[in-house]
């Protein structure tokens, strides 16, 4: 970069800077104005008017009167340089489980609590108190803010929000998120048996669902079967296919390129999944079990010239060209 | 006490746990339920074996706490990751009728262990559905067993004196905790005695299956994927052995067992012993444990591997390896749901000479039980 580069981006950058920072003092001085108007006028049946000290951003979020625009811009803006954070926490997690909130202004406070709970050390003494706040949004009125709390908590591996999911899909509870979801947020944990589960998500799920619910049959030996299954499934779509591919690879690498073999070389299945299992036995298959069975090698010359799949017959060239160049260079196996 | 298996519907085991705790005589029955190998455990989640475990060891508050039963509430505490079990050992401490300086230190261990990863529990019932009548903490437990202990706990004073200092470090009910417990222990430091030593009247390992000798029929395969026999690779020098499997979520148990192998290596090398002894792991999970996972999980935690030094999965015969150590392990129905720390030294036939089991052990002690073999018929560095 030349000098006079140099010194055109360094003015750009001050002008952006200089920008944000009056944009931010414009933001703060609206806020202080709303925060003042909120403390002279409380409405009727609310607590006392805050503290006059305290800081606008907190009195603004804490006032429901406010419209719910404002609020929430006050909690996506929230920042260290707002507020005390162990006052932010509190005021959030007051927010997030007043049930006469508005949604979106408690769905707000909920992932800037989420954001708040990476700084781990400075967020622990909340810890106990954000755990119970998610926990009680497992039964709230809203359904966007107890799909969110149960995913964190689903994460978390919690064993309260584990028992609920486990119980709804049992028949012996209220499921607090959609079926589906349900499932996918129980196999988070892979000590908890959910095979059964997921093969269910898989006979009745969506496309995407039958996706992540092969993926996750992939930490479950006993799932191998299956999962050769919905790889040979001519029926089934290419992705959900090609997961169910990378799932049996995990669990069982000799069986899978047994079938990526049969695959790639029938000429009568999808031409994306075929090249997929070409793919896949190029670049991760066990050479010697690769290369070394002639038979397959013999038929992926035929492959490499089947021009009604001429992605496929590129695939074909390339692993069987792959496989000399081995030969030519021995010390790079 | 009826058979409880894995079939038991979990608040039968309640049911019956709780039927002992009002009948102190029976407190056996409790102990007889701690093994990890029993068939309550069998074809349940991990989930199902916590909740179980720690509301039968909070059982042992009420019944007393049985010296048989100590090695299991050391190892809750000091290798516990899951704060309702945690919470049920602190509880079961205050069950102990002799002298109880010596679980301080675990205590200890539990709250540094915790701290990060506490959470809201209750034994209030079992099962409890939130929000709980009577929440509490596992760390809020471990403080309160602590301050229990009064003058047994001096030596935790400095440490809570410190976490005292540090409010910034947990939540309010914890804090009041320590506080308490603080408190609690000075008072008691002014009437009390100096404390005692419970630990020459405490058993503090297991009490183990004493392993059967003779050959074991029993195929293995390697990281690398190499086909070898029990008796093949342990047999001609002396041995150290432990087990784990790669997908276990406990940090201080299988990936802090394979790092201290790791550890055991090293040490074998600066003391120019690296061809005197094998050392081995070998996974509870077979099935799922590919040589390749086997490979990458010794290699993240500093294994190097070699011809003496390799991890193995069975492809036959795991029954009759897990028979012969006595293995502390038991599965739900895709995994592993409950194990023990286990290492073992072998002597050059392959049979037992020393187990460190269910406690956190250290390289150099182990190291240390493998070179007494060494002394006692040095062996040379070739295999037969």
């Amino acid at each position: 970069m030349s000098d006079q580069a140099a010194e055109n981006l360094k003015q750009e950058m001050e002008r952006e800077l200089s920008a944000a920072e009056a944009a931010r003092e414009r933001y703060l001085s609206e806020l202080a104005e709303t925060a003042s108007t909120s403390r002279g006028a409380p409405p009727e049946g609310r607590e006392a008017a805050p503290r006059g000290d305290e800081n606008p951003a907190l009195t603004v979020l804490k006032d429901k009167t406010l419209p719910e625009e404002t609020r929430v811009e006050v909690i996506n803006r929230l920042a260290a340089d707002l507020g005390d954070f162990d006052d932010v926490v509190q005021a959030l997690l007051t927010v997030v489980q007043d049930t006469e909130d508005a949604p979106r202004v408690r769905l707000a406070a909920l992932h800037r609590l989420g954001s708040a709970a990476f700084l781990v050390v400075p967020f622990r003494p909340h810890e106990q108190a954000y755990e119970q706040a998610l926990r009680n949004l497992i039964t709230d009125a809203d359904p966007r803010l107890r799909e969110t709390a149960v995913s964190i908590l689903a994460v978390r591996r919690d064993s309260e929000v584990q028992q609920v999911l486990l119980d709804g899909l049992q028949g012996k509870g209220t499921l607090p998120v959609e079926r589906e979801r349900a499932i996918q947020l129980l196999a988070e944990d892979d000590h908890l048996d959910n095979l059964p589960w997921l093969e269910e998500l898989y006979q009745s799920g969506s496309e995407d669902a039958r996706q992540e619910a092969v993926r996750l049959m992939g930490s479950y030996a006993a799932a191998a079967k299956t999962l050769e299954g919905v790889l040979r499934d001519k029926d089934e779509t290419a992705q959900v296919r090609q997961q169910s591919a990378a799932s049996l690879r995990n669990l069982a690498p000799e069986r899978f390129e047994d079938v990526a073999k049969e695959i790639a070389t029938d000429t009568a299945d999808d031409p994306e999944v075929r090249t997929a299992c070409l793919h896949t036995l190029q670049h991760l298959g066990d050479r010697g079990r690769v290369y070394g069975d002639a038979d397959f090698v013999g038929r992926l010359e035929d492959v490499g010239q089947d021009e009604s799949a001429p992605q496929v017959a590129e695939g074909a060239r390339n692993l069987i060209e792959y496989g000399r160049s081995l030969e030519r260079t021995p010390a790079d196996r | 006490m009826t058979a409880l298996d894995g079939s038991t519907p979990e608040e039968d085991v309640a049911a019956t746990i709780d039927a002992i705790r009002w009948t102190p005589e029976r407190r056996d029955e409790l102990v007889s339920l701690l093994p990890e190998n029993v068939p309550l455990y069998q074809g349940r989640t991990s989930a199902e074996v916590t909740r179980l475990r720690g509301y039968l060891l909070a059982a042992f508050a009420d019944t007393g706490l049985p010296a048989a039963a100590v090695p299991y509430v050391l190892e809750a505490l000091e290798s516990g990751h899951m704060p309702y079990e945690v919470a049920g050992a602190a509880i079961a401490v205050r069950g102990f009728e002799g002298p109880a300086a010596e679980f301080v230190p675990y205590l200890l261990r539990a709250a540094r262990n915790l701290t990060g990863a506490d959470s809201t529990v209750s034994f209030e019932a079992y099962d409890p559905r939130w929000p709980y009548a009577q929440p509490t903490t596992a760390l809020a437990e471990v403080f309160r067993t602590i301050g229990g202990l009064g003058a047994e706990a001096a030596t935790a004073l400095p440490e809570l004196d410190r976490l005292a200092e540090e409010p910034e470090r947990f939540p309010a009910p914890v804090l009041e905790a320590i506080q308490s417990a603080r408190e609690a222990i000075r008072a008691a430091q002014h009437t009390a005695e100096a404390p005692h030593s419970c630990c020459n009247e405490v058993a503090l390992v297991d009490a183990s299956e004493e392993p059967a000798g003779g050959t074991l029929d029993v195929e293995l395969e390697d990281q690398d994927g190499r086909a070898e026999t029990f008796t093949g690779f342990f047999g001609g020098k002396p041995s150290v052995v432990a087990f784990f499997y790669t997908r276990c979520d406990n940090p201080y148990k299988c990936s802090l067992t394979v790092t201290k192998l790791a550890q055991i290596q090293e040490l074998t090398r600066e003391r120019g012993l690296e061809h005197a002894f094998r050392l081995a792991a070998i996974t509870y999970d077979p099935e799922f444990d590919l040589p390749k996972r086997l490979k990458l999980y010794g290699s993240d935690r500093g294994v190097s591997f070699g011809d003496d030094v390799r991890f193995f999965r069975t492809t036959s015969g795991f029954d009759r390896l897990s028979r012969r150590f006595g293995l502390g392990v038991n599965y739900g129905s895709s995994t592993v749901n409950r194990h023990r720390i286990e290492a073992y030294v072998l002597d050059a036939s392959g049979e037992v000479a020393d187990s460190f089991t269910r406690l956190q052990w250290e390289p150099e002690e182990v190291l240390a039980a493998a070179e007494a073999l060494l002394v006692a018929a040095p062996y040379g560095s070739k295999r037969p």
